[in-house]
Protein backbone atom coordinates (compact mmCIF):
# COMPACT_ATOMS: atom_id res chain seq x y z
CA UNK A 1 0.00 0.00 0.00
CA UNK A 2 2.60 1.89 0.73
CA UNK A 3 4.19 1.88 -2.50
CA UNK A 4 0.77 2.85 -4.00
CA UNK A 5 1.36 6.21 -2.24
CA UNK A 6 4.87 6.48 -3.63
CA UNK A 7 3.55 5.96 -7.27
CA UNK A 8 0.85 9.04 -7.04
CA UNK A 9 3.23 11.51 -5.95
CA UNK A 10 5.26 10.41 -8.75
CA UNK A 11 3.12 10.53 -11.45
CA UNK A 12 1.90 14.36 -10.23
CA UNK A 13 5.51 15.34 -9.90
CA UNK A 14 5.86 14.29 -13.58
CA UNK A 15 3.12 16.39 -15.06
CA UNK A 16 4.32 19.26 -12.60
CA UNK A 17 7.86 19.97 -14.35
CA UNK A 18 6.86 20.32 -18.03
CA UNK A 19 4.24 23.02 -16.94
CA UNK A 20 5.98 25.17 -15.21
CA UNK A 21 8.61 24.65 -17.95
CA UNK A 22 6.06 25.66 -20.33
CA UNK A 23 4.73 28.84 -18.19
CA UNK A 24 8.65 29.91 -18.33
CA UNK A 25 9.41 29.50 -21.76
CA UNK A 26 6.53 30.59 -23.74
CA UNK A 27 6.59 34.41 -24.00
CA UNK A 28 10.40 34.46 -24.38
CA UNK A 29 9.85 32.09 -27.35
CA UNK A 30 7.23 34.58 -28.46
CA UNK A 31 9.30 37.51 -27.99
CA UNK A 32 12.20 36.10 -29.79
CA UNK A 33 10.31 35.14 -33.07
CA UNK A 34 8.32 38.89 -32.98
CA UNK A 35 12.07 40.44 -32.36
CA UNK A 36 13.15 38.25 -35.89
CA UNK A 37 9.83 39.52 -37.78
CA UNK A 38 10.38 43.63 -36.91
CA UNK A 39 14.63 42.60 -37.83
CA UNK A 40 13.47 41.32 -40.76
CA UNK A 41 10.99 43.72 -41.70
CA UNK A 42 13.33 46.65 -40.80
CA UNK A 43 16.23 44.64 -42.86
CA UNK A 44 13.28 44.44 -46.18
CA UNK A 45 12.70 48.61 -45.41
CA UNK A 46 16.63 49.50 -45.68
CA UNK A 47 17.66 47.43 -48.36
CA UNK A 48 15.00 48.35 -50.66
CA UNK A 49 15.57 52.27 -49.72
CA UNK A 50 19.95 52.16 -49.68
CA UNK A 51 20.01 49.98 -53.32
CA UNK A 52 16.92 52.15 -54.89
CA UNK A 53 15.24 48.93 -55.77
CA UNK A 54 12.46 49.98 -58.10
CA UNK A 55 8.97 49.24 -57.02
CA UNK A 56 7.94 47.05 -59.93
CA UNK A 57 10.80 44.46 -59.18
CA UNK A 58 10.32 44.68 -55.19
CA UNK A 59 8.24 46.91 -53.07
CA UNK A 60 9.01 48.38 -49.64
CA UNK A 61 7.28 46.99 -46.47
CA UNK A 62 5.30 50.34 -45.89
CA UNK A 63 3.33 50.22 -49.38
CA UNK A 64 2.74 46.47 -49.19
CA UNK A 65 1.38 47.53 -45.89
CA UNK A 66 -0.72 49.94 -47.61
CA UNK A 67 -1.88 47.79 -50.12
CA UNK A 68 -2.96 45.12 -47.60
CA UNK A 69 -5.19 47.36 -45.14
CA UNK A 70 -6.38 49.28 -48.88
CA UNK A 71 -7.33 45.25 -50.48
CA UNK A 72 -8.93 44.24 -46.75
CA UNK A 73 -11.14 47.23 -46.85
CA UNK A 74 -12.41 47.46 -50.40
CA UNK A 75 -12.68 43.78 -49.78
CA UNK A 76 -10.73 42.49 -53.12
CA UNK A 77 -8.39 40.51 -50.57
CA UNK A 78 -11.21 39.40 -48.56
CA UNK A 79 -13.57 37.99 -51.76
CA UNK A 80 -10.51 36.21 -53.65
CA UNK A 81 -9.05 34.88 -50.60
CA UNK A 82 -12.33 33.39 -49.75
CA UNK A 83 -12.35 31.97 -53.18
CA UNK A 84 -9.05 30.65 -53.06
CA UNK A 85 -9.60 29.34 -49.17
CA UNK A 86 -13.00 27.57 -50.13
CA UNK A 87 -11.23 25.64 -53.20
CA UNK A 88 -8.43 24.64 -50.81
CA UNK A 89 -11.00 23.39 -48.40
CA UNK A 90 -13.31 21.87 -50.15
CA UNK A 91 -10.78 19.92 -52.07
CA UNK A 92 -8.29 18.96 -49.49
CA UNK A 93 -11.64 17.39 -47.33
CA UNK A 94 -12.37 15.61 -50.46
CA UNK A 95 -9.04 14.26 -51.54
CA UNK A 96 -7.95 13.19 -47.85
CA UNK A 97 -11.74 11.77 -46.99
CA UNK A 98 -11.36 9.41 -50.77
CA UNK A 99 -7.53 8.82 -50.20
CA UNK A 100 -8.27 7.49 -46.28
CA UNK A 101 -11.10 5.57 -47.81
CA UNK A 102 -8.64 4.11 -50.66
CA UNK A 103 -6.37 3.38 -48.09
CA UNK A 104 -8.35 0.84 -46.02
CA UNK A 105 -10.24 -0.81 -49.31
CA UNK A 106 -6.33 -1.15 -50.01
CA UNK A 107 -5.27 -2.53 -46.70
CA UNK A 108 -8.21 -4.65 -46.40
CA UNK A 109 -8.48 -6.35 -49.94
CA UNK A 110 -5.79 -8.13 -51.40
CA UNK A 111 -7.14 -7.80 -54.84
CA UNK A 112 -8.03 -4.10 -54.80
CA UNK A 113 -4.20 -3.51 -53.69
CA UNK A 114 -3.07 -5.64 -56.61
CA UNK A 115 -5.42 -3.81 -58.88
CA UNK A 116 -4.71 -0.13 -57.82
CA UNK A 117 -1.44 0.08 -56.24
CA UNK A 118 0.43 -0.16 -59.86
CA UNK A 119 -1.33 2.76 -60.89
CA UNK A 120 -0.87 4.87 -57.48
CA UNK A 121 2.76 3.83 -57.54
CA UNK A 122 3.32 5.21 -61.45
CA UNK A 123 0.79 8.13 -60.51
CA UNK A 124 2.76 9.32 -57.67
CA UNK A 125 6.01 10.46 -59.38
CA UNK A 126 4.01 12.03 -62.01
CA UNK A 127 4.02 15.82 -61.07
CA UNK A 128 0.10 16.69 -60.83
CA UNK A 129 1.15 20.54 -60.83
CA UNK A 130 1.78 19.89 -64.30
CA UNK A 131 -2.10 18.68 -64.93
CA UNK A 132 -3.38 22.01 -64.40
CA UNK A 133 -3.93 22.90 -68.12
CA UNK A 134 -5.81 19.43 -68.70
CA UNK A 135 -8.07 19.79 -65.73
CA UNK A 136 -8.71 23.86 -66.49
CA UNK A 137 -9.61 22.47 -70.11
CA UNK A 138 -11.89 19.90 -68.80
CA UNK A 139 -13.63 21.78 -65.72
CA UNK A 140 -13.52 25.17 -67.50
CA UNK A 141 -12.51 28.48 -65.08
CA UNK A 142 -14.73 27.97 -62.43
CA UNK A 143 -13.97 27.32 -58.74
CA UNK A 144 -14.50 23.18 -59.85
CA UNK A 145 -10.91 23.36 -61.09
CA UNK A 146 -8.99 24.57 -58.91
CA UNK A 147 -10.98 22.35 -56.33
CA UNK A 148 -10.14 19.07 -58.15
CA UNK A 149 -5.84 20.65 -58.63
CA UNK A 150 -6.40 20.84 -54.86
CA UNK A 151 -7.46 17.61 -53.69
CA UNK A 152 -5.02 15.89 -56.36
CA UNK A 153 -2.70 16.89 -54.81
CA UNK A 154 -3.92 16.71 -50.94
CA UNK A 155 -4.68 12.71 -52.42
CA UNK A 156 -1.25 11.48 -52.36
CA UNK A 157 0.60 12.24 -49.70
CA UNK A 158 -2.48 10.95 -47.47
CA UNK A 159 -3.30 8.30 -48.99
CA UNK A 160 0.51 6.37 -49.16
CA UNK A 161 0.83 7.61 -45.74
CA UNK A 162 -2.07 6.16 -44.42
CA UNK A 163 -1.57 2.70 -46.24
CA UNK A 164 1.89 2.42 -44.64
CA UNK A 165 0.10 3.73 -41.06
CA UNK A 166 -2.67 0.84 -41.28
CA UNK A 167 -0.22 -2.06 -42.25
CA UNK A 168 2.17 -1.02 -39.58
CA UNK A 169 -0.01 -2.91 -36.54
CA UNK A 170 2.38 -4.43 -34.22
CA UNK A 171 2.38 -8.10 -34.00
CA UNK A 172 1.54 -8.12 -29.95
CA UNK A 173 -1.11 -6.22 -30.21
CA UNK A 174 -3.17 -8.55 -33.64
CA UNK A 175 -2.12 -11.59 -30.89
CA UNK A 176 -3.69 -9.53 -28.23
CA UNK A 177 -6.90 -8.92 -30.65
CA UNK A 178 -6.66 -12.54 -32.28
CA UNK A 179 -6.43 -14.36 -28.47
CA UNK A 180 -10.17 -12.76 -27.81
CA UNK A 181 -11.00 -14.01 -30.93
CA UNK A 182 -11.94 -10.47 -32.54
CA UNK A 183 -13.63 -10.17 -35.49
CA UNK A 184 -11.61 -8.38 -38.43
CA UNK A 185 -13.75 -5.15 -37.83
CA UNK A 186 -12.80 -5.10 -33.98
CA UNK A 187 -9.64 -5.11 -35.13
CA UNK A 188 -9.99 -2.38 -37.30
CA UNK A 189 -11.60 -0.07 -35.08
CA UNK A 190 -9.67 -1.46 -31.80
CA UNK A 191 -6.10 -1.57 -33.39
CA UNK A 192 -5.61 -0.32 -37.07
CA UNK A 193 -7.54 2.50 -37.32
CA UNK A 194 -6.11 4.16 -34.45
CA UNK A 195 -2.68 2.93 -34.92
CA UNK A 196 -2.32 4.43 -38.55
CA UNK A 197 -3.76 8.01 -36.91
CA UNK A 198 0.06 9.63 -36.50
CA UNK A 199 0.71 8.50 -40.09
CA UNK A 200 -2.35 10.10 -41.29
CA UNK A 201 -1.92 13.00 -39.58
CA UNK A 202 1.49 13.49 -41.21
CA UNK A 203 -0.03 13.14 -44.18
CA UNK A 204 -2.64 15.77 -43.57
CA UNK A 205 0.14 17.80 -42.68
CA UNK A 206 1.90 17.74 -46.31
CA UNK A 207 -1.59 17.53 -48.01
CA UNK A 208 -3.11 20.91 -46.73
CA UNK A 209 0.18 22.53 -47.81
CA UNK A 210 -0.25 20.48 -51.32
CA UNK A 211 -3.80 21.46 -51.68
CA UNK A 212 -3.07 25.54 -51.34
CA UNK A 213 -0.22 24.92 -54.20
CA UNK A 214 -2.70 23.35 -56.38
CA UNK A 215 -5.87 25.70 -56.48
CA UNK A 216 -3.33 28.36 -56.98
CA UNK A 217 -1.94 26.63 -59.49
CA UNK A 218 -5.28 26.12 -61.02
CA UNK A 219 -6.10 29.73 -60.81
CA UNK A 220 -2.96 30.45 -62.49
CA UNK A 221 -3.60 28.62 -65.43
CA UNK A 222 -6.90 30.45 -65.85
CA UNK A 223 -9.65 31.59 -63.61
CA UNK A 224 -11.98 34.47 -63.03
CA UNK A 225 -11.51 35.14 -58.85
CA UNK A 226 -8.74 33.98 -56.16
CA UNK A 227 -5.69 34.79 -54.92
CA UNK A 228 -3.72 33.10 -57.55
CA UNK A 229 -5.41 35.28 -60.23
CA UNK A 230 -5.02 38.20 -58.04
CA UNK A 231 -1.34 37.64 -58.24
CA UNK A 232 -1.40 37.00 -62.25
CA UNK A 233 -3.65 39.94 -63.02
CA UNK A 234 -1.39 42.16 -60.49
CA UNK A 235 1.89 40.92 -62.75
CA UNK A 236 0.00 41.74 -66.14
CA UNK A 237 0.16 45.57 -64.64
CA UNK A 238 3.87 45.26 -63.03
CA UNK A 239 2.11 46.07 -59.40
CA UNK A 240 4.52 43.98 -57.64
CA UNK A 241 3.10 45.80 -54.49
CA UNK A 242 -0.01 43.82 -54.98
CA UNK A 243 1.33 40.95 -55.67
CA UNK A 244 3.46 41.09 -52.40
CA UNK A 245 0.61 41.97 -50.46
CA UNK A 246 -1.49 38.71 -51.56
CA UNK A 247 1.69 36.74 -51.36
CA UNK A 248 1.45 37.92 -47.34
CA UNK A 249 -2.56 36.93 -47.14
CA UNK A 250 -1.97 33.53 -48.72
CA UNK A 251 1.24 32.17 -46.28
CA UNK A 252 -0.71 33.54 -43.36
CA UNK A 253 -3.48 31.45 -45.22
CA UNK A 254 -1.03 28.72 -45.29
CA UNK A 255 0.23 28.73 -41.92
CA UNK A 256 -3.07 28.99 -40.54
CA UNK A 257 -4.77 25.76 -41.94
CA UNK A 258 -1.43 23.92 -40.95
CA UNK A 259 -1.70 25.29 -37.66
CA UNK A 260 -5.10 23.96 -37.67
CA UNK A 261 -3.85 20.22 -39.01
CA UNK A 262 -0.92 20.19 -36.26
CA UNK A 263 -3.77 21.35 -33.26
CA UNK A 264 -6.24 18.62 -34.43
CA UNK A 265 -3.16 16.15 -34.71
CA UNK A 266 -2.33 17.17 -30.77
CA UNK A 267 -5.48 16.10 -29.79
CA UNK A 268 -6.64 13.38 -31.66
CA UNK A 269 -2.98 11.61 -31.51
CA UNK A 270 -2.53 12.37 -27.41
CA UNK A 271 -0.72 9.80 -26.76
CA UNK A 272 2.29 10.09 -28.68
CA UNK A 273 2.66 13.86 -26.86
CA UNK A 274 6.10 14.44 -25.47
CA UNK A 275 6.42 17.24 -22.86
CA UNK A 276 6.18 20.11 -24.52
CA UNK A 277 3.21 19.41 -25.96
CA UNK A 278 4.92 18.74 -29.69
CA UNK A 279 3.61 15.46 -31.00
CA UNK A 280 6.19 13.12 -31.99
CA UNK A 281 6.50 12.22 -35.66
CA UNK A 282 6.52 9.13 -37.11
CA UNK B 1 10.49 -37.37 -19.15
CA UNK B 2 6.98 -36.08 -18.51
CA UNK B 3 3.99 -37.97 -17.01
CA UNK B 4 2.55 -38.90 -20.34
CA UNK B 5 -1.29 -39.47 -20.20
CA UNK B 6 -2.22 -40.45 -24.17
CA UNK B 7 -4.26 -43.23 -22.91
CA UNK B 8 -6.26 -41.17 -20.49
CA UNK B 9 -6.34 -38.35 -22.89
CA UNK B 10 -8.12 -40.84 -25.90
CA UNK B 11 -10.02 -42.69 -23.23
CA UNK B 12 -12.04 -39.03 -22.05
CA UNK B 13 -12.03 -37.60 -24.95
CA UNK B 14 -16.09 -37.77 -25.40
CA UNK B 15 -16.87 -38.21 -21.93
CA UNK B 16 -17.92 -35.52 -18.58
CA UNK B 17 -15.80 -32.60 -18.09
CA UNK B 18 -14.57 -34.10 -14.93
CA UNK B 19 -12.02 -36.54 -16.39
CA UNK B 20 -11.11 -34.00 -19.36
CA UNK B 21 -7.51 -32.25 -18.56
CA UNK B 22 -7.58 -28.31 -18.71
CA UNK B 23 -5.58 -27.81 -21.23
CA UNK B 24 -2.95 -30.93 -22.71
CA UNK B 25 0.23 -30.91 -25.45
CA UNK B 26 0.85 -33.87 -27.28
CA UNK B 27 4.61 -34.78 -28.34
CA UNK B 28 4.86 -30.97 -29.55
CA UNK B 29 7.36 -29.81 -31.93
CA UNK B 30 7.77 -26.15 -32.83
CA UNK B 31 9.92 -24.89 -35.46
CA UNK B 32 10.64 -21.14 -36.44
CA UNK B 33 11.34 -20.38 -39.87
CA UNK B 34 14.02 -18.17 -39.47
CA UNK B 35 14.90 -15.33 -42.00
CA UNK B 36 18.00 -16.07 -42.63
CA UNK B 37 16.78 -19.68 -44.19
CA UNK B 38 18.25 -21.31 -40.75
CA UNK B 39 15.50 -22.77 -38.58
CA UNK B 40 15.04 -22.92 -35.01
CA UNK B 41 13.87 -25.47 -33.21
CA UNK B 42 11.97 -23.74 -30.00
CA UNK B 43 10.46 -26.92 -28.65
CA UNK B 44 10.98 -30.51 -29.11
CA UNK B 45 8.54 -33.16 -28.33
CA UNK B 46 6.68 -31.27 -25.24
CA UNK B 47 3.89 -33.16 -23.74
CA UNK B 48 2.20 -32.67 -21.08
CA UNK B 49 -1.26 -32.65 -19.29
CA UNK B 50 -2.65 -29.93 -17.35
CA UNK B 51 -5.44 -31.06 -14.99
CA UNK B 52 -8.30 -28.55 -14.30
CA UNK B 53 -7.82 -26.30 -11.66
CA UNK B 54 -4.45 -26.69 -11.52
CA UNK B 55 -1.70 -24.44 -11.01
CA UNK B 56 1.69 -25.02 -12.79
CA UNK B 57 4.33 -23.05 -13.30
CA UNK B 58 6.98 -22.99 -15.95
CA UNK B 59 10.66 -22.41 -15.06
CA UNK B 60 13.61 -22.96 -17.86
CA UNK B 61 16.58 -20.93 -19.52
CA UNK B 62 15.60 -17.47 -21.59
CA UNK B 63 15.03 -18.82 -25.18
CA UNK B 64 14.09 -22.56 -24.29
CA UNK B 65 10.27 -21.87 -25.66
CA UNK B 66 8.41 -20.46 -22.57
CA UNK B 67 6.74 -17.76 -24.42
CA UNK B 68 6.18 -20.40 -27.01
CA UNK B 69 4.68 -22.63 -25.09
CA UNK B 70 2.11 -20.46 -23.97
CA UNK B 71 1.42 -19.10 -27.60
CA UNK B 72 0.78 -22.54 -28.68
CA UNK B 73 -1.91 -23.49 -25.77
CA UNK B 74 -3.45 -19.85 -26.70
CA UNK B 75 -3.77 -21.12 -30.22
CA UNK B 76 -1.86 -17.98 -31.48
CA UNK B 77 0.89 -20.17 -32.52
CA UNK B 78 0.06 -23.57 -34.72
CA UNK B 79 2.97 -26.17 -33.84
CA UNK B 80 4.86 -27.63 -36.54
CA UNK B 81 3.49 -30.66 -35.17
CA UNK B 82 1.79 -32.66 -32.55
CA UNK B 83 -1.67 -32.20 -31.16
CA UNK B 84 -3.17 -29.84 -28.66
CA UNK B 85 -5.79 -29.73 -26.95
CA UNK B 86 -8.12 -27.23 -24.36
CA UNK B 87 -10.86 -28.71 -22.28
CA UNK B 88 -12.03 -31.62 -24.45
CA UNK B 89 -11.73 -29.90 -28.41
CA UNK B 90 -8.54 -29.92 -30.25
CA UNK B 91 -7.03 -26.19 -30.30
CA UNK B 92 -7.00 -24.87 -33.77
CA UNK B 93 -7.41 -20.89 -32.71
CA UNK B 94 -7.48 -18.76 -30.05
CA UNK B 95 -10.33 -18.89 -27.47
CA UNK B 96 -11.94 -16.56 -25.34
CA UNK B 97 -12.20 -19.01 -22.45
CA UNK B 98 -8.29 -18.11 -21.94
CA UNK B 99 -6.95 -14.95 -19.94
CA UNK B 100 -3.92 -14.09 -21.99
CA UNK B 101 -0.99 -12.36 -20.13
CA UNK B 102 1.85 -11.39 -22.39
CA UNK B 103 5.36 -11.02 -21.39
CA UNK B 104 5.15 -7.41 -22.35
CA UNK B 105 2.30 -5.19 -21.13
CA UNK B 106 0.85 -4.72 -24.86
CA UNK B 107 -1.87 -2.44 -23.84
CA UNK B 108 -3.49 0.16 -26.50
CA UNK B 109 -1.55 3.37 -26.07
CA UNK B 110 -4.72 5.51 -27.14
CA UNK B 111 -6.96 3.77 -24.58
CA UNK B 112 -6.92 4.85 -20.94
CA UNK B 113 -6.27 2.13 -17.93
CA UNK B 114 -9.90 1.44 -17.57
CA UNK B 115 -10.78 0.94 -21.27
CA UNK B 116 -7.58 -0.98 -21.77
CA UNK B 117 -9.08 -3.58 -19.01
CA UNK B 118 -12.22 -3.70 -20.59
CA UNK B 119 -11.31 -3.99 -23.62
CA UNK B 120 -11.86 -8.22 -23.49
CA UNK B 121 -15.43 -7.15 -22.53
CA UNK B 122 -15.93 -4.88 -25.48
CA UNK B 123 -14.81 -7.34 -27.75
CA UNK B 124 -17.18 -10.16 -26.23
CA UNK B 125 -19.54 -7.43 -26.31
CA UNK B 126 -21.19 -8.08 -22.94
CA UNK B 127 -23.55 -5.68 -21.30
CA UNK B 128 -22.27 -2.09 -20.51
CA UNK B 129 -23.17 -1.99 -16.81
CA UNK B 130 -21.62 -5.03 -15.96
CA UNK B 131 -18.51 -3.74 -17.42
CA UNK B 132 -17.89 -1.01 -15.31
CA UNK B 133 -18.30 -2.78 -12.10
CA UNK B 134 -15.76 -5.67 -13.22
CA UNK B 135 -13.14 -3.05 -14.20
CA UNK B 136 -13.40 -1.24 -11.11
CA UNK B 137 -13.21 -4.38 -9.36
CA UNK B 138 -10.11 -5.68 -10.95
CA UNK B 139 -8.42 -2.16 -11.06
CA UNK B 140 -8.97 -2.04 -7.46
CA UNK B 141 -7.43 -5.77 -7.34
CA UNK B 142 -4.26 -4.97 -8.98
CA UNK B 143 -3.91 -1.59 -6.88
CA UNK B 144 -4.57 0.65 -9.41
CA UNK B 145 -8.32 2.15 -8.65
CA UNK B 146 -7.60 5.93 -8.61
CA UNK B 147 -5.64 5.13 -12.18
CA UNK B 148 -8.65 4.61 -14.08
CA UNK B 149 -8.91 7.44 -16.56
CA UNK B 150 -4.60 7.30 -17.10
CA UNK B 151 -3.21 6.54 -20.20
CA UNK B 152 -0.58 4.02 -20.34
CA UNK B 153 2.29 6.31 -21.41
CA UNK B 154 1.66 8.20 -17.71
CA UNK B 155 2.27 4.64 -15.77
CA UNK B 156 5.87 2.93 -15.20
CA UNK B 157 6.10 -0.73 -16.54
CA UNK B 158 5.49 -2.40 -13.40
CA UNK B 159 2.13 -0.55 -13.38
CA UNK B 160 0.81 -1.19 -16.99
CA UNK B 161 1.90 -4.89 -15.96
CA UNK B 162 -0.73 -4.85 -13.40
CA UNK B 163 -3.11 -3.56 -15.99
CA UNK B 164 -2.79 -5.90 -18.19
CA UNK B 165 -2.98 -8.60 -15.20
CA UNK B 166 -6.25 -7.22 -14.77
CA UNK B 167 -7.34 -7.21 -18.35
CA UNK B 168 -6.85 -11.06 -18.66
CA UNK B 169 -8.68 -11.56 -15.64
CA UNK B 170 -12.01 -9.68 -16.36
CA UNK B 171 -13.35 -11.63 -18.76
CA UNK B 172 -13.09 -14.26 -16.10
CA UNK B 173 -11.79 -16.89 -18.08
CA UNK B 174 -11.34 -20.59 -17.24
CA UNK B 175 -7.87 -20.72 -18.14
CA UNK B 176 -5.31 -18.51 -17.20
CA UNK B 177 -1.88 -18.01 -19.41
CA UNK B 178 0.86 -16.00 -17.52
CA UNK B 179 4.15 -15.38 -19.61
CA UNK B 180 6.11 -13.44 -16.37
CA UNK B 181 3.33 -11.37 -15.37
CA UNK B 182 5.09 -10.19 -12.78
CA UNK B 183 8.40 -9.35 -13.84
CA UNK B 184 8.45 -6.14 -14.29
CA UNK B 185 7.02 -6.07 -10.54
CA UNK B 186 9.16 -5.06 -7.57
CA UNK B 187 9.71 -7.70 -4.58
CA UNK B 188 6.68 -6.29 -2.66
CA UNK B 189 3.92 -5.71 -5.33
CA UNK B 190 5.26 -8.61 -6.64
CA UNK B 191 4.64 -10.82 -3.42
CA UNK B 192 0.76 -8.78 -2.88
CA UNK B 193 0.16 -10.08 -6.99
CA UNK B 194 1.24 -13.31 -6.02
CA UNK B 195 -1.53 -14.16 -3.24
CA UNK B 196 -3.87 -12.05 -4.83
CA UNK B 197 -3.59 -14.47 -7.84
CA UNK B 198 -3.56 -17.54 -5.64
CA UNK B 199 -6.84 -16.27 -3.96
CA UNK B 200 -8.58 -15.46 -7.19
CA UNK B 201 -7.04 -19.43 -8.28
CA UNK B 202 -9.04 -21.41 -5.63
CA UNK B 203 -11.75 -18.76 -5.33
CA UNK B 204 -13.01 -19.02 -9.04
CA UNK B 205 -11.24 -22.73 -9.69
CA UNK B 206 -9.30 -21.45 -12.48
CA UNK B 207 -6.70 -23.42 -14.58
CA UNK B 208 -3.44 -21.20 -14.16
CA UNK B 209 -0.03 -21.65 -16.68
CA UNK B 210 2.58 -19.35 -15.10
CA UNK B 211 5.65 -18.29 -16.80
CA UNK B 212 8.42 -17.38 -14.36
CA UNK B 213 11.94 -16.94 -13.77
CA UNK B 214 12.06 -17.28 -10.17
CA UNK B 215 12.22 -20.14 -8.60
CA UNK B 216 11.15 -19.72 -5.32
CA UNK B 217 8.33 -17.71 -6.71
CA UNK B 218 7.85 -20.74 -9.43
CA UNK B 219 7.78 -23.10 -6.32
CA UNK B 220 5.10 -20.93 -3.92
CA UNK B 221 2.73 -20.95 -6.52
CA UNK B 222 2.59 -24.40 -7.92
CA UNK B 223 1.39 -27.66 -7.62
CA UNK B 224 3.79 -28.68 -10.25
CA UNK B 225 6.60 -26.86 -11.45
CA UNK B 226 7.75 -27.53 -15.19
CA UNK B 227 11.86 -27.50 -15.71
CA UNK B 228 12.39 -26.94 -19.43
CA UNK B 229 16.08 -27.12 -20.96
CA UNK B 230 17.51 -25.12 -23.81
CA UNK B 231 18.08 -25.84 -27.25
CA UNK B 232 16.16 -27.19 -27.90
CA UNK B 233 13.34 -26.68 -25.27
CA UNK B 234 12.10 -29.35 -23.69
CA UNK B 235 10.42 -30.63 -20.47
CA UNK B 236 13.94 -31.62 -18.07
CA UNK B 237 11.48 -32.33 -15.55
CA UNK B 238 8.21 -31.90 -13.33
CA UNK B 239 8.42 -31.44 -9.87
CA UNK B 240 5.20 -31.79 -7.64
CA UNK B 241 5.20 -29.55 -5.17
CA UNK B 242 3.19 -31.20 -2.01
CA UNK B 243 3.36 -28.18 0.06
CA UNK B 244 -0.27 -27.45 2.02
CA UNK B 245 -2.65 -24.48 0.80
CA UNK B 246 -3.23 -21.67 1.15
CA UNK B 247 0.53 -20.77 1.19
CA UNK B 248 2.00 -18.89 3.25
CA UNK B 249 5.37 -16.48 2.90
CA UNK B 250 6.86 -17.73 5.83
CA UNK B 251 6.74 -21.39 3.94
CA UNK B 252 9.83 -20.35 2.40
CA UNK B 253 12.00 -20.85 5.22
CA UNK B 254 11.04 -24.77 5.08
CA UNK B 255 13.25 -27.06 4.91
CA UNK B 256 10.65 -28.90 2.35
CA UNK B 257 10.79 -25.25 0.07
CA UNK B 258 14.41 -24.94 0.39
CA UNK B 259 14.80 -28.77 -0.53
CA UNK B 260 12.74 -27.75 -3.96
CA UNK B 261 14.72 -25.19 -4.66
CA UNK B 262 17.58 -27.10 -4.29
CA UNK B 263 16.18 -29.92 -7.09
CA UNK B 264 15.46 -26.68 -9.36
CA UNK B 265 18.03 -25.06 -9.17
CA UNK B 266 20.36 -28.06 -9.63
CA UNK B 267 18.17 -29.45 -12.70
CA UNK B 268 18.29 -25.66 -14.39
CA UNK B 269 22.45 -25.50 -13.88
CA UNK B 270 22.70 -28.93 -15.68
CA UNK B 271 20.27 -27.99 -18.10
CA UNK B 272 21.95 -24.34 -18.44
CA UNK B 273 26.13 -25.48 -18.53
CA UNK B 274 25.14 -29.50 -20.65
CA UNK B 275 25.27 -27.01 -24.04
N1 LIG C 1 8.46 -15.40 -34.14
C1 LIG C 1 9.63 -16.08 -34.07
N2 LIG C 1 10.36 -16.29 -35.18
C2 LIG C 1 11.51 -16.97 -35.13
N3 LIG C 1 12.04 -17.47 -34.02
C3 LIG C 1 11.39 -17.29 -32.87
C4 LIG C 1 10.15 -16.57 -32.84
N4 LIG C 1 9.71 -16.54 -31.55
C5 LIG C 1 10.65 -17.19 -30.83
N5 LIG C 1 11.65 -17.65 -31.61
C6 LIG C 1 12.79 -18.44 -31.16
O1 LIG C 1 12.32 -19.55 -30.44
C7 LIG C 1 13.10 -19.76 -29.28
C8 LIG C 1 12.22 -19.72 -28.07
O2 LIG C 1 11.67 -18.43 -27.90
P1 LIG C 1 10.71 -18.06 -26.71
O3 LIG C 1 10.31 -16.64 -26.87
O4 LIG C 1 9.63 -19.06 -26.66
O5 LIG C 1 11.68 -18.22 -25.47
P2 LIG C 1 11.41 -17.95 -23.91
O6 LIG C 1 11.66 -19.22 -23.20
O7 LIG C 1 10.10 -17.31 -23.73
O8 LIG C 1 12.58 -16.92 -23.57
P3 LIG C 1 12.57 -15.74 -22.46
O9 LIG C 1 12.69 -16.37 -21.12
O10 LIG C 1 13.79 -14.95 -22.79
O11 LIG C 1 11.31 -14.98 -22.64
C9 LIG C 1 14.18 -18.69 -29.28
O12 LIG C 1 15.37 -19.27 -29.76
C10 LIG C 1 13.69 -17.66 -30.23
O13 LIG C 1 14.76 -17.09 -30.93
MG1 LIG D 1 9.44 -15.51 -23.09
Amino acid sequence: MAQKVTTAVGSVERKQVPARRRFSQRPIDFLTTFAAIVAAIALWHFAITYFEVESYLFPAPLPVLNALIEGLSDGSLLTNGWVTLSEVLIGFSFGSLLAITLAVLITRWRFVERTFYPFIVAFQTVPKIALAPLVITWMGFGQTSKMLMAGLLALFPVLVNTITGLKSVEQDQLDLMRALQATDWQIFRYVRLPRALPYMFAGLEIAIVFSVIGAIVGEFVGAKAGLGYLIQSSQATLDATTTVAVLVVLSVMGLVLHRIVIFAKSRLVFWLRTDDGAVVGV
Amino acid sequence: MTTDSGELRVGTRGATNANVSAAALQHVHMTYQARRGENVLALKDVSLDILPKEFVTIIGPSGCGKSTLIKIIAGLVRPSSGEVLLGSSEVTGPSADVGLVFQQPVLLPWRNVSKNVSLPLEVLDSAKNDRRAAVEQLLDLVGLGKYGKHYPHELSGGMQQRVSIARALVHDPDVLLMDEPFGALDALTRDQMSFELMRIWSERSKTVVFVTHSIPEAILLADRVVVMSKSPGEIAEIIDIELPRPRRNEMVNTPEFGAYVQRARTLLNAETTAH
